[in-house]
């Protein structure tokens, strides 16, 4: 399924950006170029070339590896840009999951087990908000929160990878994790909560009890675990979406990531970093998924693939 | 203690509502009461215009590295190509021009020609300018360049490669040159192809820079990533979607400066990101270039909340106009873009759409004092005074018939300007068909191919008045989208960019300019008013007006703190 996948998302991508009006030719010319240098630029950069062959052109050089040279940022190779950008993206991805599970999941499951008391309300008047709230308010509001009344913001700095300085790098995570995280931890408290529910009224969950295990035995051993099937499969789908997607909490805190790099892109009409990132980003999200579906026959060992 | 055993089920009660209502009530009280939260004071020190840039007594404080960001991210770092005022924003303090404008308080902003890398400079004969180069100017100490001294050489390289006739050089039109040639070591002569008054002007202006040639030659005439130049600071590092960070030269020429130990200019994408971080005091001024601008009530909002902190208010060099397709019929006949004009509350703009910070403008925008008409010219013109049944006259004398549905191309930028401008049309049965476009690639894409009746954009333009002209209003002008076509226009045009003769060229101007009201091809809308503003601990900081010389002057830049 990988290869009709990526030759589809190829030659969508390849399509539709082209479909934008306008060209790079007036990013890097501006907005006052005489026809010939326009004319003069396109050959340069083949862009005059017919539209199969431009394709033909990138695809054998995908095949061997090669995304191509960003036709606007000094010709940096899009498999470079994509390596600085990734571990950006992967970080905020990976911190915002954790602290979604982390929040979500002991909420929904004290919930479940206390249906209709004040702690479920309570929980369900949080999801409800969580999922309400758009992540750029948030983001926004976080930012001026910590700024104006703790009197401490994230240095308006270069982002600090983890490896070169781990504290910078935490203090600058923080705050746009926190903000990509909202939503999901309200769609895992809502879905763990329901399906924890309909896995409580089991007949071997029942079985559990009467045999005399104790509640967190019972619910965390026996029944959380084939609550988590649905969840998995959401966060295959969160962590597609804010590898590909966080563009808003990247922007408004400055993190160089992949949305921001596919953002800038599409402005500038850099068509070979736009096609290299969108290539990238459903190879990943085919081994996300990939890995979500394994992770079942793990989860509930009644599935088993052939 | 809470049990994970569903047998012990409770319901919700009232008393269990009421209880955590209570909580919520006292979490919000104390929140309130949060005493670092700001408040309002009133008054503070107030906008207007620039205050002058004097130091404090003491002299300037050396050290420190000023901070700044920007919303747009920078694409190229070739001074003779790059066209963004935020790539203008670096280049301005890596490289010298020939010559420059003097900066407040000397002179009102970019009024006075002075020299930078000249300090003497002639013309021989109508076409033929000499320049003479300080002595002793060394480039920054970094390979290609490595610190060796500034010769008449590299100035003919670059006024050459400024002026290339090559597809990627944007600018040629801004350097007719014919010929330039080394007198001797620090002695440049410059022949133009033509008698062009504008040269000296566009010599001063941010977009020609000395370069060593061997920069250029290194990189294979590929010099978008890389800067080495002889200005006050020398670029250390530089990511274009993230930051560039400048240091010291030390052996700048202008002994004594620069003051600051450095500065770091940070990408943030997002306007509100920008102002929340310059409250939080994470940078030393607001963003100093269009778009990235805080907005009116933001000015008032740091008036208000932070009253030591100066809000400048300056009208900028860009500029807010409508223009028509002359190449379609009516909007070949004067008459009809008059109505429009007639139709008009410029006032009514300039209160609503710039909350009354902005002023008229005329075919030269209003910061350009020295040539643009002044206010009262242009308040007391007949065309500026709204008429709807004067215009509704002139429709009908031109054969249009009312209602009438025209199309309107804009950018998204300018939604909020073309909705004021719709109420006011629609009074005389003007309907607009509008197609607004995410972002200038596409808006230009339309415009070229004449895919519209009526345009708007917001432009800017050099100090010059020739750009103006002809660029946007000649019938061969590059931008003349609505391909306005005038004899007498042209010719007058032609004149004032030949007349070397100040004053004479100054009654040109003024009479081109009476002329382009009378046709109304552009309507003139109003300025941009530019609010910048600065932490009190940042001194002989001023807003240029000219948004690509924004950071020109900060080797005079210094911080008391």
């Amino acid at each position: 399924m990988l290869i009709p996948v990526l030759t589809g998302v190829s030659i969508i991508v390849f399509t539709l950006i082209r479909l934008i009006p306008g060209d790079v030719t007036y990013v890097i010319l501006g907005t006052d170029p005489r026809r010939d240098q326009v004319e003069a630029l396109r050959r340069e950069l083949a862009l005059d070339r017919p539209l199969h062959e431009q394709y033909l052109a990138w695809v054998s050089h995908v095949a061997t590896g090669d995304l191509g040279q960003s036709l606007v940022y000094g010709k940096k190779p899009v498999l470079q840009a994509i390596g600085e950008a990734l571990p950006v993206t992967v970080e905020l991805a990976t911190v915002s999951t954790l602290l979604a599970i982390m929040v979500g999941l002991p909420i929904a499951i004290l919930s479940a087990v206390r249906p209709d008391s004040v702690w479920d309300f309570a929980a369900r008047l949080v999801a409800i908000l969580g999922l309400s709230i758009p992540n750029f308010w948030l983001a926004t509001l976080l930012f001026l929160a910590a700024a104006l009344w703790f009197g401490w913001v994230p240095a308006v700095q270069a982002f600090a990878y983890i490896d070169d300085n781990p504290i910078q790098n935490l203090q600058q995570i923080i705050l746009p994790a926190i903000a990509a995280s909202a939503s999901f931890a309200a769609v895992v408290m809502r879905m763990t909560r329901s399906t924890l529910l309909e896995v409580l009224r089991q007949d071997y969950v029942r079985t559990a009890w009467a045999k005399g295990l104790g509640g967190r035995s019972v619910v965390l051993r026996h029944a959380l675990r084939n609550a988590m099937i649905p969840v998995v499969t959401l966060l295959g789908l969160h962590l597609g979406s804010v590898l590909g997607g966080a563009v808003i909490v990247e922007s408004i805190f400055a993190l160089p990531g992949m949305g921001r790099l596919l953002l800038s892109s599409i402005t500038a009409r850099d068509y070979p970093t736009v096609q290299g990132v969108v290539l990238f980003l459903s190879l990943l999200y085919v081994v996300i998924n990939l890995i979500v579906d394994v992770s079942y026959a793990w989860l509930d060992p009644r599935i088993r693939y052939s | 203690m809470l049990s994970t055993d569903p047998r012990e089920r409770r319901n919700l009660s009232r008393r269990d509502l009421l209880r955590a209502g209570a909580f919520a009530g006292i979490g919000a009280f104390i929140a309130a009461c949060n005493p670092n939260r700001g408040t309002t004071t009133p008054s503070g020190p107030s906008g207007g215009a620039a205050p002058a840039a004097t130091p404090a007594s003491g002299g300037p404080k050396v050290g420190g590295t000023f901070v700044f960001a920007e919303t747009i991210k920078i694409i190229s770092l070739d001074p003779h190509r790059a066209q963004q005022a935020v790539e203008r924003a670096i280049l301005g303090e890596v490289y010298n021009g020939l010559l420059r404008y003097k900066a407040p308080p000397a002179a009102a902003p970019n009024a006075v020609i002075e020299g930078d890398l000249a300090d003497r400079w002639k013309q021989v004969d109508d076409r033929t300018y000499e320049f003479n180069i300080v002595s002793g100017v060394k480039f920054h100490n970094v390979p290609p360049a490595n610190g060796r001294e500034l010769t008449a050489d590299d100035a003919k390289f670059s006024i050459e490669r400024v002026s290339s006739d090559k597809p990627a050089f944007p600018f040629r039109a801004l350097f007719p040159v014919d010929t330039a040639t080394a007198v001797d070591k620090l002695t440049l002569r410059v022949r133009l192809k033509e008698p062009f008054a504008p040269f000296l002007g566009f010599c001063a202006f941010p977009y020609f820079n000395v370069i060593p040639p061997e920069l250029a030659k290194e990189n294979n005439d590929d010099i978008v990533k890389v800067a080495v130049g002889t200005g006050p600071f020398v670029l250390k590092k530089f990511d274009p979607n993230v930051e560039a960070i400048l240091e010291r030269h030390p052996e700048y020429f202008r002994k004594g400066m620069p003051y600051l130990d450095g500065i770091r200019m940070t990408v943030l994408p997002d306007k509100t990101a920008a102002f929340n971080a310059f409250r939080a005091k994470q940078l030393d001024i607001t963003p100093i270039l269009v778009p990235s601008l805080i907005t009116a009530e933001q000015a008032e909002l740091l008036k208000k909340e932070m009253p030591e902190v100066t809000v400048h208010l300056v009208q900028g060099l860009p500029w807010q106009s409508i223009r028509f397709n002359a190449a379609k019929k009516p909007f070949d006949d004067k008459r009809v873009r008059q109505a429009f004009s007639l139709l008009t509350n410029r006032d009514e703009l300039i209160a609503k759409y710039t909350s009354g910070k902005a002023t008229l403008i005329g075919p030269l925008p209003s910061s350009m004092s020295a040539w643009a008409l002044p206010d009262s010219t242009l308040k007391a013109h007949p065309l500026y005074k709204r008429d709807v049944a004067k215009a509704k006259q002139l429709f009908a004398d031109a054969g249009v018939t009312l209602p009438w549905k025209v199309r309107y191309l804009t950018t998204i930028s300018h939604k909020d300007l073309v909705a004021l401008i719709a109420q006011q049309w629609s009074e005389a049965g003007i309907e607009l068909d509008t197609t607004v476009t995410p972002d200038t690639g596409v808006f230009y894409s339309f415009a070229e191919k004449g895919d519209f009746d009526i345009l708007s954009f917001g432009h800017s333009g050099f100090q010059d008045p020739d750009d103006y002209f002809s660029t946007y209003i000649a019938s061969d002008g590059a931008r003349n989208y609505g391909k306005y076509s005038n004899k007498e226009v042209d010719d007058l045009i032609v004149k004032q960019r030949q007349a070397l003769d100040e004053s004479a060229r100054k009654k040109i101007v003024t009479d081109l300019q009476m002329k382009l009201l009378d046709e109304s091809y552009f309507l003139y809308l109003v300025s941009t008013p530019m609010h910048v503003a600065a932490h009190p601990y940042v001194k002989n900081f001023w807003v240029n007006p000219i948004i690509f010389g924004a950071t020109r002057y900060w080797e005079s830049l210094w911080m008391d703190k």
